[in-house]
């Protein structure tokens, strides 16, 4: 890593000294771990009663309502979660757009999430998706002890979900950081990403020039990661296509989000920089100001 | 090739590069770096096949806007294109001289029987013919439209003259071809003159060689002895050797020269009483025909003359003239020629011609201008400067004057209907100066000269390419016919006695009549054609004027507009369908 890269991360985790993870109505609760989920599961906190359904675990019965309503009743309690983060760092080439502040925003967020886990008594553990998943050197360290965090692989970070074998801590925080600009279902990767989860959270780090490209005229346009060319004159119309493009794809993964139950939130990259105020993500109660 | 009558338009071709700049500057793609195509990807292309690559594509409208503003220049430059049929009458001036001939087989002469084939068949005459413009200027075949025609007409051309005169070859064409022929001069040099455009083209086809040339030969015969004299030039720039050999009866000399750049060396010896031909040649180079030369024994024929004058003074002179030519014999016997005083001109018998002196008291004297008669043999290098001419008399004097001084005849000449030549020429030699001056023996070697080129048998046995031999024969029933070296036979017109050949080959030539034969020497002796270091090759001249665009060329102005308003009409419609297709 070269010096720059290391001041990124230091400046993700000094952003982050002043944030912590959560999740909605954290308790520290029974031996499998010191947080809970929203979603039932099998912590020891009683949350609700439903009815019995075929293949029900028995010993959730209630055996007293069953005596007083002769009616089988299942005793609901809260989904005992892991407090530790995986975050996820996508380490394609576009996360490395030229001209842009989104290598270092994207390294600086990385940095930042694992401070705010730090903070709010997580672990925290960096991993790369490239072809294949892999743990970032060092990656449970603090974030300026990690190592070879390079964005540079030709390809999306589909290919390593598709080829399986995570390794990520069961009902654990992941964080996923991205700009999701590849082709393909989110639901494909959501699902991965949300197995065993406890709660999920998808950050688009996208660069201004992603956001907002310039009105720029007749234009070589280089894709960062397959390096094919398309020429093109940027007028009013094109740039009206691409926004609408970008708001669908976005739409897209919201939806997706929403029905594998992660948090799906944007950030542009100049603009974080500036000032690292993520309300999107303390108002989706992911972070809590400390 | 097309021609342009306003080529000044085609100034407006600058604007091609220019519409190229424009599109090139409005068309200059800046390299993007973009995290993913994705996005750019129209919906359907996206769905279909993913990202491709797009190279710079330069639109049709601008291959049509370009090719539109090409036709418009090109039209406004007014062009022509050549007419395959019917065009202008042309005539071809070919020059005849023999330096036509240097380094075969790649001589000016092929070069040029090859570029005129391709001009005939690349524009259509409506007649074709040539000129030889060899000693002197000379119709080659007939008139002909068929270009195959012609070109067999130019197998005629053998390039056999030691000169070539062009310019009086090219008046010939002029009154041939009339007002609106096409006139083309092929040669090996450059034109002397500047030519104008309009009506004359020429052509060179020569290259600069070094040559070795026998430039000068001669062999005469002088009071029993034969005496040869052969020139031999290094028409060169830089020092050069070669080999003189010389071969007479079976007896061969062979002499190594090394000469300076342009040097003559001049040879001359005497041969053996009786010897025949003599043969000279050099080593082989660029020019073959100027390497050899073949000289044969001078004729000996001597005039006889008769001396009939009272006046010691005039006797005293004449014989004095008489005896320097060297070519007469005073005789009273059967005289060619009688030079008299007496008080009436003799009677003219036989075959013999006279030149009768009066004198008189007049004192009238002339220092001229004199008045001569160029056409007569007589006056053949005759000046008469600084001549004082005492007539005598101012009378009458028949025949047809020859030397006048204002209207006073001073010399007559008259001849009978046998062909013998009476001359009178009256002079009062006390007060005049005319015997004392170069102008009297000039005037008797004219008059020996002349009376003996009517002795029967060859004036000359040895002349130069292109010359004239004349023979005269004392039995005129018999077929005289001229054998060339070539072996070609052909026969020859008796006139007056007289038959006349001409030497166009180079070699031994031979008349024959009966069982008499007449051998004569052709040789190329030119210095002047000999050196081909003033060869050269180019065209100089345009054939393009009003005459040559109405007859030889098609206006395709009109053409090109059309064309022009078509591309147009197609990139009116193209920019209209591009607009509907971008309009959301």
């Amino acid at each position: 890593m070269t010096e720059l890269e290391r001041q990124h991360l230091a400046e993700g985790e000094r952003a982050g000294q002043r944030y912590a993870v959560s999740l909605p109505r954290l308790t520290v609760l029974g031996q499998a771990g010191l947080s809970v989920g929203q979603r039932a599961g099998s912590s020891l906190e009683f949350r609700d009663y439903r009815d019995y359904q075929a293949g029900d675990d028995l010993r959730h019965v209630d055996w007293n309502a069953y005596a007083r309503s002769d009616q089988l009743s299942i005793k609901l309690f809260r989904e005992e979660v892991t407090p530790h983060a995986d975050i996820l760092i996508d380490t394609s080439r576009s996360m490395a757009l030229e001209d842009s502040a989104k290598p270092r925003a994207t390294r600086a967020l990385a940095a930042f999430f694992a401070a705010a886990a730090s903070n709010a008594g997580y672990t925290a553990c960096a991993w790369k998706l490239a072809a294949d998943i892999a743990p970032v050197e060092n990656g449970a360290a603090p974030p300026t002890l990690w190592q070879k965090v390079d964005l540079d692989y030709r390809g999306s970070p589909a290919d390593g979900f598709s080829r399986g074998g995570q390794r990520w801590r069961p009902r654990g925080l992941r964080i996923f950081l991205s700009d999701l600009l590849w082709e393909g279902d989110p639901l494909l990767v959501l699902r991965h990403l949300t197995e065993r989860a406890s709660a999920t959270v998808v950050v688009q780090v996208l660069a201004a020039a992603d956001d907002r490209p310039p009105l720029g005229g007749n234009l070589r346009l280089v894709d960062m990661e397959t390096d094919l060319v398309r020429e093109l004159h940027i007028d009013e119309a094109v740039l009206r296509r691409y926004r609408d493009n970008l708001r669908r794809h976005q739409d897209n993964w919201h939806r997706a989000c929403k029905q594998t139950g992660a948090i799906f939130t944007v950030v542009i990259a100049e603009k974080m920089l500036e000032d690292w105020r993520l309300d999107d993500l303390v108002a989706a109660e992911v972070l809590k100001v400390v | 090739m097309p021609h342009f009558t306003y080529p000044i338009a085609l100034g407006g071709l600058i604007a091609l590069p220019l519409l190229v700049g424009i599109y090139l500057l409005r068309n200059r793609y800046r390299r993007q770096a973009v995290s993913s195509l994705l996005l750019w990807l129209d919906p359907r292309e996206a769905r279909t096949g993913g990202p491709r690559i797009d190279r710079l594509q330069t639109p049709l409208l601008f291959f049509l806007e370009l090719l539109l503003l090409l036709l418009v220049i090109l039209a406004a430059a007014g062009p022509h294109l050549p007419l395959s049929q019917g065009g202008r009458p042309l005539v071809v001036i070919l020059d005849d001289s023999f330096s036509m001939l240097a380094g075969e087989p790649d001589s000016p002469r092929a070069a040029a029987v090859k570029a005129l084939e391709e001009e005939l068949r690349r524009i259509g005459r409506s007649s074709i013919r040539f000129v030889l413009a060899g000693d002197k200027p000379v119709l080659l075949g007939e008139a002909t439209d068929s270009p195959a025609a012609a070109l067999r007409t130019l197998q005629e051309w053998r390039c056999r003259s030691a000169s070539a005169a062009i310019s009086e070859a090219v008046t010939l064409a002029s009154e041939v071809g009339g007002e609106v022929a096409a006139l083309l001069v092929i040669t090996d040099h450059a034109p002397k003159d500047a030519i104008e455009t309009g009506r004359l083209q020429w052509r060179a086809f020569g290259q600069k060689r070094d040559n070795w040339a026998f430039v000068n030969a001669v062999r005469t015969q002088r009071d029993g002895t034969d005496r040869c004299l052969l020139e031999i030039a290094n028409l060169s720039d830089r020092e050069r050797s070669t080999t003189l050999t010389i071969e007479t009866d079976g007896n061969m000399e062979r002499r190594s020269l090394k000469l300076k750049p342009n040097e003559v060396h001049r040879r001359t010896f005497q041969l053996k009483e009786g010897a025949g031909l003599l043969r000279a040649h050099l080593d082989d180079d660029e020019l073959a025909i100027d390497n050899q030369v073949s000289l044969l024994p001078a004729p000996i024929r001597k005039v006889r003359v008769q001396l009939s004058l009272a006046d010691s003074v005039l006797r005293t002179q004449a014989e004095k003239a008489l005896r320097a030519t060297r070519s007469m014999e005073l005789t009273s016997d059967r005289p060619a020629l009688v030079v008299t005083d007496a008080a009436a001109p003799p009677e003219l018998t036989g075959d013999t011609w006279a030149l009768h002196l009066t004198g008189g008291e007049e004192k009238a004297a002339y220092d001229g201008p004199f008045v001569l008669d160029r056409a007569h043999p007589l006056t053949e290098g005759l000046s008469l400067q600084g001549v004082m001419w005492a007539p005598g008399t101012k009378g009458e004097l028949p025949g047809s004057p020859v030397v006048l001084a204002g209207n006073v005849a001073l010399l007559t000449d008259t001849e009978d209907s046998a062909g013998r030549h009476l001359l009178r020429l009256r002079l009062r030699h006390d007060i005049s100066n005319l015997l004392e001056s170069p102008s009297w023996p000039v005037l008797l070697a004219n008059l020996v000269q002349w009376r003996g080129g009517f002795l029967p048998g060859l004036g000359r046995s040895s002349i130069r390419l292109g010359e004239e031999v004349i023979l005269t024969l004392t039995n005129t029933s018999d077929e005289v016919r001229l054998i060339a070296p070539d072996k070609a036979e052909r026969r020859l017109n008796v006139q007056e006695g007289r038959v006349v050949a001409r030497g166009e080959q180079v070699g031994i030539y031979e008349i024959r009549q009966g069982d008499d034969k007449y051998p004569f020497a052709v040789n190329a002796l030119s210095g002047e054609e000999s050196d081909l270091r003033n060869a050269d090759s180019g065209t100089w001249g345009d054939w393009l004027d009003d005459a040559a665009l109405r007859l030889d060329y098609r206006s395709i102005g009109w053409l090109l507009v059309v064309i022009a308003l078509g591309v147009a009409v197609i990139h009116l419609l193209l920019v209209a369908r591009l607009k509907r297709s971008t309009q959301p």
